[in-house]
């Protein structure tokens, strides 16, 4: 290349792949070439742009695999732990799962950080995973983790609720791509129930039914995602079992143990503040009690909907 | 009285039990069932004062028929009193699994009636929330003292972890607040639940290669990005997985109510250990007194609740159970109460700086260990990142060693950190002065009402 080049590139695993096949395709030396996000592109003085063609295309997609493997090839060849071919202890994966969770992060320097954490794989092979106290990779890492920490808490904050149409929709909007993440997670926990977890913000959602082990995930425009994240067809008993739970909530909290007793807010440190509107035990109690389905009216119970459990 | 009015009284009832963790237990989702339990469990929401909700924690019964000074749901208690019946709870806790509100029951209840009456009942609610409802999430279940073997061992058939609480540290305090309770009747459950599983492990792992499972190195688990706690341990680790287990596979635990009783710390301290060994407890659990009751047995009403104690005793048995200390290190017989200032493991290398400073390319895990400010994770950290060249005090701050506590205590490569002073009596003046400063010492000086001469 010669000049100061910013490769433009999805900030996705494939786009950010593919970028980086672009720069080792063009002989670009490390020093002259940087990954940019294309959402969020400001070239520097005289620096010359190059675009990669968007992930949809299935060219950039095998594009994207060769770098993968070939960046897995490096940093298992010369592994001492090697037997036979393969490494005991799934160093390969490892390796993959972090390039996963980095890469799903929605920093604007995730394209780069993941750009010198794959050079620096693809110079030093089997040693880029000790290194952890490099600055590239403690970098990488710091992204993977962060992104982890925001799967963890779409684990834990999601909210569904219960749909007039027997299934059970949740929205959630996260601060990195997670859905795809942690759309096995849900579909395992809720194995019996069909269900849709909608990400307004990364326009994605994953899709649940019964018959199938897994989720579907797929990417949607900006207005079918407004649409499946603010459903209103609410099924009868949503009210009541919401308003239990945050009854419950309130009856859980023990006093003098709180913010001015400790010095620090616990519960903020746990639970961040931008979540807060999405969980039902926060929101506002209605005035009066919502109406007790028959099962919830103190005679012991009838059978739940949706359970195929036997009577 | 429908449910909605029943969870605010036995929700409530309930909130003094500091129990609610939803981890051991590895279950994988199967064909038809609903949920799954793993090993790290989840907090699906956070109360207030920052404690984790993981669990649905409720009572089956607030209509007590013992008389425990210390309890708000005792039998002369002036309260409003309500009793789920099982399918109703049952119910409850699939409505709330559905909407991932939480990861499971936990069920404890009053003694209604007698404990074995009380017992069937919670036996029939998990009974048709694992048949019935085909639910495969995490159950607790509490064991009430003097239930009978059979019961006890048909609730650890149908819950992961079992748990007999203690409640009060010593025999004579046990016999002076709870007439109705005594120490056999507590230990009994439990030391049945010790022998089942015990007799489960041999019964799946019956050669001895199998046996306790070989720790991982510290430089492999250094260079994971997510540190499992379980693996990180120094206690030899279970030779069974939790999920070939069919009774009780989380294990069991127990509570100890703080300052309600006049035992010192090492007192409490050596009992948790001799708990740990003879009844292979997966936790125990330290509830600072709350005083809501008049009673002459009892810290008057307006006596501050010692949180402080109970965060220093949790940390100091986070001390025994993963850095291998023992009780005497941290609060010995002369010195029986734990610094509330400072934490357990600071205090111990203050009164041990003649064993530092300590070279970390070097150090043992176990060395490096008792270092204050280097945890389990920072320990393999560091002794993956020494592998591949000499390390600075800038490599510790990256790999998120808390520096600010362990640059008194290290030399790395040779050298000192710039800012730490070299003579033993400032590093303890400085530390001191450090501690003391935090705003939760600060807070709770002020909440206890301490006088501080610093």
């Amino acid at each position: 290349m010669g000049r100061a080049t910013v490769i433009a590139c999805e900030p996705s695993l494939e786009g950010v792949l593919a970028g980086v096949g672009v720069t080792y395709l063009a002989h670009a030396h490390a020093g002259e070439v940087r990954l940019a996000s294309a959402e969020a592109l400001q070239p520097q003085l005289g620096e010359m742009v190059v675009r990669t063609p968007p992930s949809t295309d299935d060219d950039t997609v095998d594009f994207a695999r060769r770098v993968m493997d070939g960046f897995i090839r490096h940093v298992t060849d010369g592994c001492g732990r090697m037997r036979r071919g393969r490494c005991p202890q799934g160093c390969s994966q490892a390796c993959v799962r972090r390039l996963v969770l980095a890469a799903a992060s929605d920093d604007p320097a995730m394209p780069e950080v993941v750009h010198r954490y794959l050079r620096l794989g693809f110079e030093r092979g089997a040693q880029v995973r000790s290194l952890i106290a490099d600055p590239r990779v403690v970098a990488f890492n710091d992204l993977a983790r962060r992104v982890m920490g925001e799967c963890e808490r779409t684990r834990q904050f999601v909210r569904f609720s219960h749909m007039a149409d027997g299934s059970f929709a949740a929205s959630f909007s996260p601060e990195a791509n997670t859905v795809p993440l942690t759309a096995g997670h849900f579909a395992a926990r809720m194995a019996t129930e069909r269900f849709c977890l909608v990400d307004p913000r990364h326009r994605v959602a994953a899709f649940h039914d019964p018959a199938h082990k897994g989720c579907q995930v797929a990417r949607m425009d900006a207005a079918i995602a407004h649409d499946l994240a603010h459903r209103s067809d609410l099924a009868d008993d949503e009210a009541y079992v919401r308003a239990m739970w945050q009854r419950f909530y309130r009856g859980t909290t023990v006093p003098g143990r709180d913010r001015s007793q400790r010095g620090y807010d616990l519960r903020t440190g746990w639970m961040p503040q931008r979540l807060w509107p999405g969980l039902v035990e926060l929101g506002p109690e209605a005035e009066t009690d919502p109406p007790a389905p028959e099962r919830y009216q103190g005679a012991g119970g009838t059978a739940l909907p949706g359970c195929q459990g036997r009577r | 009285m429908d449910t909605l009015a029943k969870l605010d009284i036995l929700a409530e009832a309930a909130r003094y039990d500091v129990a609610c963790t939803s981890s051991g237990a590895t279950r994988p989702a199967r064909a038809g069932r609903l949920g799954n339990a793993s090993p790290a469990g989840c907090c699906h929401t956070f109360t207030p004062d920052g404690r984790c909700v993981t669990l649905l924690k409720v009572l089956m019964s607030n209509a007590c028929s013992y008389d425990c000074a210390y309890c708000v749901n005792r039998r002369q208690a002036s309260c409003p009193r309500a009793t789920f019946a099982p399918r109703e709870l049952a119910e409850l806790t699939v409505d709330f699994y559905k909407r991932n509100y939480i990861e499971g029951l936990f069920l404890s209840s009053g003694v209604l009636g007698t404990p074995d009456a009380t017992g069937e009942r919670m036996v029939e609610c998990l009974r048709i929330l694992r048949d019935e409802l085909l639910f495969d999430g995490y159950v607790h279940a509490k064991v009430i003292p003097g239930t009978s073997p059979e019961l006890v061992d048909a609730l650890g058939r149908l819950a992961d972890r079992l748990s007999a609480n203690l409640e009060l540290p010593s025999a004579s305090s046990l016999a002076r607040l709870c007439p109705e309770k005594d120490k056999g009747q507590v230990m009994a459950p439990m030391g049945q639940i010790r022998r089942t599983r015990d007799l489960e492990e041999r019964a799946l792992a019956p050669s001895s290669r199998s046996r306790g499972r070989r720790l991982p190195s510290p430089e492999r688990e250094g260079a994971r990005l997510l540190a499992n706690g379980a693996r990180l341990t120094l206690r030899p680790h279970a030779s069974v997985s939790s999920r070939r287990r069919s009774f009780a596979p989380a294990g069991q635990s127990t509570q100890l109510i703080i300052g309600a009783t006049p035992e010192d710390d090492n007192h409490i301290l050596q009992l948790s250990k001799a708990l740990y060994q003879r009844f292979d407890l997966k936790r125990i659990f330290f509830s600072a007194y709350m005083p809501m009751v008049d009673d002459s047995l009892l810290p008057a009403r307006e006596t501050p609740v010692p949180l402080r104690r109970e965060h220093r005793l949790y940390q100091a048995d986070w001390l025994m159970r993963y850095y291998a200390f023992s009780p005497d290190e941290l609060a010995t017989p002369a010195e029986p109460w734990l610094d509330l200032d400072v934490d357990p493991k600071l205090a111990w290398a203050l009164r041990h700086l003649d064993r530092f400073p300590l070279e970390v390319m070097d150090a043992s895990l176990e060395e490096l260990l008792r270092v204050p400010g280097i945890g389990p994770v920072g320990a393999r950290r560091i002794m993956a990142a020494r592998q591949t060249g000499s390390l600075s005090f800038d490599d510790l701050s990256r790999l998120k060693v808390t520096l600010r506590r362990a640059r008194h205590f290290v030399t790395v490569a040779g050298a000192r950190d710039a800012g730490c002073p070299l003579d033993a009596g400032l590093i303890r003046e400085r530390v001191m002065a450090d501690a003391r400063r935090s705003s939760y010492n600060r807070t709770r000086r002020m909440a206890e009402g301490q006088l501080s001469l610093f």
